[in-house]
């Protein structure tokens, strides 16, 4: 059986119903998937979503494995921050 | 989390997907206000009875994301049966009162299980959306809202002035279906159920449901409800006012002797009214009946002494009037209830309002009056 995915090619219509039918889908299927990053609003409007903590990736499970440690948390965002360094360093290059 | 959250928004910087995308409970909160907002500061159709053709599509789409298996939308769409005639025959003005009785038989039926929309601006469309409905729970409430029309005679004496509704019915569970498409679907279904009811006169209301052959017709004037009730104020002076019930019989069959019956739940007991006249009502005959009323609108309030609260015997006011039904009630001989018709407060109010508008009071003579014994004119 085909995953259901969400389809992020629609015309982007009324963004406050957008934003509706994205958080709708993901409470309806439990989890959303994605094959490649949206692009355009659907992109904005995901990025948005996530950094107002709507939609999260992180998982209970995921982090009682990796443990809740202060520095552990801070250790990954640190990597995630050295990782944008690198990238805008080559960018720059 | 936060980590977990800089790492999505670091992989959709970089064109990456990020996986195992879920809702959180502040995401839940939003959806559910979102909801709220979208709904928010509608407005109202000209009649001020249903919703405003502008808001059918938004919270057809909001309802549509609520749709699933075991909780089907149901979309229906509605016509009135008739219309240009009555406004050919009765003139424009009565095609808006027959108008909003039908848009008020709608939203009575509907109550808040669903929402209805009139769909352009001086028509008789209507798109009614009912979450939670599948079709044999929608024809369910569409048949409510035929059955409350067509139980409205605005022209007793014109039959091919009933009033009736011919409705398409579809349903969805998908997420993904459009707005557009369902109502053009249900409004394919509406001109097969129209056809049907141009079969017959007077037409009757038609319910067609999307994949089945088979129609819902619910003719007029069902068994045991043959008579067409209009209503309008009365006076013998200034001083007394009332109204005055015009039963005519439509069906095919004399009916016994009837009277008109008032409950008020406070009195807990019928009032009956008296017409003048006595015996069976042959077909096509019409009978009167005169209720007191007073000028300051309060029936039966204060002026009456016999009309009192049934537990301290204190006089009903204005606020109890709201309380009374009308019902007509057919009695044999033997004072046996035959038959008891629903409440038609409701309509008696659309009545007298188009008495009042019309200038159509029923003048009743002092002797009428006195016959009723409520005490003589002038008292």
């Amino acid at each position: 059986m085909v995953e259901p995915r969400f389809n992020f090619t629609d015309d982007f219509g009324d963004a406050r119903l957008e934003e509706l039918r994205l958080l709708s889908w993901t409470e309806r299927h439990g989890e959303l998937s994605l094959d490649s990053a949206p692009e355009g609003p659907w992109h904005d409007l995901l990025l948005s979503l996530i950094a107002r903590d709507l939609l999260t990736v992180f998982s209970y499970k995921t982090g009682q494995k990796t443990s809740f440690h202060p520095s552990t948390v801070k250790a990954q965002i640190l990597l995630v921050h050295q990782e944008c360094r690198t990238k805008a360093s080559s960018n720059e290059r | 989390m936060t980590a977990a959250r800089l790492r999505a928004i670091f992989d959709l910087y970089e064109q990456r997907p990020p996986a195992g995308i879920r809702l959180t409970h502040a995401g839940r909160v939003r959806l559910s206000e979102l909801k709220h907002n979208l709904r928010a500061g509608r407005e109202r159709e000209p009649f001020g009875v249903l919703w405003d053709v502008r808001h059918w599509k938004l919270d057809a789409h909001i309802a549509i994301l609520e749709a699933r298996e075991d909780a089907p939308l149901a979309f229906a769409y509605l016509d009135m049966n008739g219309l240009g005639q009555i406004n050919n025959v009765h003139g424009h003005e009565a095609g808006d009162l027959a108008l909003k009785a039908y848009f008020q038989a709608v939203s009575s039926a509907l109550g808040d299980r669903g929402q209805a929309y009139r769909l352009s601006g001086g028509a008789d469309e209507v798109l009614v959306l009912l979450p939670n409905h599948d079709e044999e729970a929608a024809a369910r409430s569409i048949t409510i809202a035929c059955k409350e029309l067509m139980n409205v005679h605005l022209w007793p004496m014109h039959p091919s002035s009933l009033l009736s509704i011919a409705a398409g019915i579809v349903t969805t569970t998908s997420p993904s279906a459009l707005p557009t498409e369902l109502r053009a679907d249900a409004d394919q279904e509406q001109k097969r159920a129209k056809l049907q009811s141009r079969k017959a006169d007077p037409r009757p209301s038609v319910i067609a449901i999307r994949g089945r052959e088979d129609l819902t017709v619910l003719e007029h004037a069902p068994a045991g409800y043959p008579v067409a009730i209009s209503a309008s104020y009365f006076r013998d002076s200034d001083r007394r006012i009332g109204i005055g019930f015009a039963i005519t019989n439509t069906g095919r069959d004399p009916l016994p002797p009837f009277k008109l019956a008032v409950f008020h739940p406070k009195l807990g007991s019928n009032f009956m009214f008296p017409s003048s006249k006595t015996g069976e009502l042959l077909p096509h005959q019409k009978r009167d009946f005169l209720c007191p009323v007073f000028m300051n609108g309060a029936i039966f309030g204060g002026h009456f002494p016999k009309f009192t609260h049934a537990g301290n015997g204190e006089p009903l006011t204005t606020e109890d009037d709201a309380q009374f039904e009308f019902r007509l009630v057919l009695e044999d001989s033997d004072n046996k209830v035959l038959f008891a018709s629903k409440r038609i407060g409701r309509r008696l109010v659309m009545m007298l309002r188009r008495s009042l508008e019309n200038g159509t009071d029923i003048k009743a003579t002092a002797d009428e009056w006195n016959e009723l014994g409520y005490g003589r004119a002038g008292e």
